[in-house]
């Protein structure tokens, strides 16, 4: 079949490359340990992040948005009471811009 | 030629680069956010907006981008994109002993002028190149697209391999989906989602929005601007006299701004090579003992350098459909998304969209140099939000932007997953824009060497055959051997020492 010709080469030709690649940096001198702290920052934003993700069809858009603002602004350590405000605010003008000009539909709370 | 520069440009069109202009100079002088970042966070905006009025908004970002972080550079010592990476040096000196202005006019300005050249190089250059990659067939196609890839790759970063790792990463993703030819799913894990591929946009928008967010949250630092205590006309007097020098200095800002456009030009370079190149060969041309002639020129010469390359740095993304930086990158997806095939069939089979970029170009240099005149004493004003409250706004534009594309929450999670990767990615100093490009054109690099090989009936010999080809593939040999002789003398000189 005419089709056929090089069905499949290009993938592993890459997947070997990747390996040769990957095998001359693993036996690289140069090495960077990795920062716990990072790791941890990291850990707890994606738990954040991911959980609400995980149901936004219950939760809707602007929930989770929510959730995510309220988190940021308390990681980068904005008082309770700005916080509140600057996310309420945030998700005002995200709903006056996306929905009501772009016409966007967001995912809606379907928790009841 | 000259009318079809502004034949599709509209009000709305001129209101949008205009727009795009500030944008991009705001993005930029805020240290943590870069031009790119700029271009990213605007793109799903383009999905409601003609082709025109998106490609003139993401021009001017470019545009004002590249001007704007020598405002950071100058007023606090860093630079606010690596464009900016040499006007600190004789500029921030400039800003302690109080001319702030003068230093910030002639940044602006130069930049302003060299975009202007780089304008004109590229309006003169690539119809010619155009012809010459309408002989391009699917094999001078794969063999271009691969140099093209393993240039970025090579010269992005520091180590090579890190590069090639980065480049297989991005062509491995680019296979997930439908096989080109036979359509037959790859790597979908069965999944109806995947079988389209994943696309690039909020991989994109991850790879270069997350890191930034996750970083600020790590470091939690903010950058204070200096308040310059001078009035709206004590600044304009300063723009002024940064005009004169100019003036005076123009065979530096003809040469930094050719020097611009030709390392733009070349895939994988990019504007901080561009800056330091003529800023070097200026130290060397000027008197570099003559500290009061290398403080201005030592500012001119990167800046313009700098902003010439966006120019430059359409010529092989227009007429060859390789872009050689990231926001390059993100115009190239700009223009997919209305349906525009950047390469060398663009000015045949799209000449209005063609040459309306380059109109929105010119217009969008308008407006810089208007704005780098009047706009001094309100950017100053403007750039002190602090960067803490922009990151959550940043995050949320990303998440909607990534929805926007296609109405699915996928795309979010893609763009998350690739963020957190492209984070340790920067830990860890493997280049992002190998991945990015590789993600982009590896679509077409398979779709060429499959068509390639039909053509041959499977004879792989075929790449050797054809002279364009066969030079191009000669020029890939001879820049790898090049390099390898190099990692291994320096493996030599490490075990030596």
């Amino acid at each position: 079949m005419q089709e056929g010709y090089g069905a499949g080469i290009f993938p592993k030709l890459i997947s070997v490359a990747l390996f040769f690649f990957l095998m001359k940096d693993f036996f690289s001198p140069i090495k960077k340990n990795l920062i716990s702290k990072d790791n941890i920052t990291l850990i707890i934003f994606l738990t954040v992040i991911f959980i609400p993700l995980y149901f936004i069809d219950k939760l809707g858009m602007y929930l989770v948005l929510g959730l995510f603002l309220i988190y940021l602004n308390h990681s980068l350590k904005l008082p309770a009471l700005k916080n509140f405000i600057y996310t309420t605010l945030s998700i005002i003008i995200i709903h006056l811009l996306f929905v009501k000009i772009f016409k966007l539909s967001f995912p809606r709370i379907d928790i009841f | 030629m000259i009318d079809l520069l502004f034949s599709g440009v509209t009000f709305l069109t001129i209101g949008f680069v205009f727009f795009g202009v500030a944008f991009g100079i705001l993005v930029s002088a805020i240290p943590g956010l870069t031009t790119t970042i700029g271009v990213v966070l605007l793109l799903p905006f383009t999905f409601y907006l003609d082709s025109s009025s998106s490609l003139g908004m993401l021009m001017g970002v470019f545009v004002g981008g590249m001007a704007g972080g020598a405002i950071p550079a100058i007023l606090i010592n860093i630079p606010g994109n690596p464009a900016s990476i040499v006007t600190n040096i004789n500029g921030y000196p400039l800003a302690q002993s109080g001319r702030g202005d003068f230093a910030l006019g002639l940044a602006l300005m130069s930049s302003t002028l060299g975009a202007l050249i780089g304008l004109v190089i590229l309006f003169l250059i690539s119809p010619q190149l155009t012809d010459f990659a309408l002989k391009f067939g699917a094999v001078e196609q794969f063999a271009l697209v691969l140099l093209g890839l393993s240039l970025v790759s090579a010269l992005s970063e520091k180590s090579v391999i890190k590069g090639y790792v980065s480049m297989c990463l991005g062509l491995m993703i680019a296979t997930v989906g439908l096989d080109p030819i036979t359509a037959i799913p790859r790597y979908n894990f069965g999944t109806v989602a995947l079988q389209q591929g994943i696309s690039f946009i909020p991989v994109m928008i991850g790879m270069f929005a997350i890191p930034t967010i996750l970083e600020s949250m790590v470091i939690s630092k903010d950058f204070k601007f200096p308040t310059i205590d001078k009035n709206f006309f004590q600044c304009i007097n300063g723009v002024t006299n940064a005009l004169k020098e100019i003036k005076n200095s123009k065979l530096n800002v003809i040469r930094s701004s050719v020097i611009g456009s030709v390392i733009g030009a070349i895939p994988g370079t990019g504007s901080a090579i561009a800056a330091t190149l003529s800023y070097q060969l200026t130290k060397k041309i000027e008197k570099s003992d003559d500290k009061k002639r290398m403080s201005t020129q030592g500012i001119i010469s990167p800046e313009a350098a700098n902003s010439a390359m966006s120019g430059g740095a359409l010529i092989p993304m227009l007429t060859l459909g390789i872009p050689g930086d990231p926001v390059t990158a993100v115009m190239l997806g700009a223009l997919t998304i209305h349906g525009l095939e950047p390469g060398p069939m663009m000015l045949v089979s799209f000449p209005e969209a063609y040459y309306g970029l380059l109109g929105s170009f010119a217009i969008s240099i308008f407006f810089l140099a208007i704005l780098s005149f009047f706009g001094i004493p309100i950017f100053l004003k403007a750039l002190r939000i602090k960067t803490k409250y922009l990151m959550p706004v940043i995050f949320a534009l990303c998440i909607i932007g990534s929805f926007a594309l296609r109405n699915s929450m996928l795309d979010v999670w893609i763009m998350i997953i690739f963020g957190v990767i492209a984070f340790y990615m920067n830990r860890h100093s493997y280049p992002i824009l190998p991945m990015i490009l590789a993600l982009i054109l590896g679509k077409i690099l398979e779709e060429q060497f499959r068509m390639s090989l039909i053509i041959s009936l499977g004879d792989p010999f075929i790449f050797f055959k054809k002279p364009i080809s066969l030079t191009l593939l000669l020029i890939l040999g001879s820049f790898l051997t090049v390099i390898f002789v190099k990692f291994i003398k320096n493996n030599l000189n490490r075990k030596r020492i």
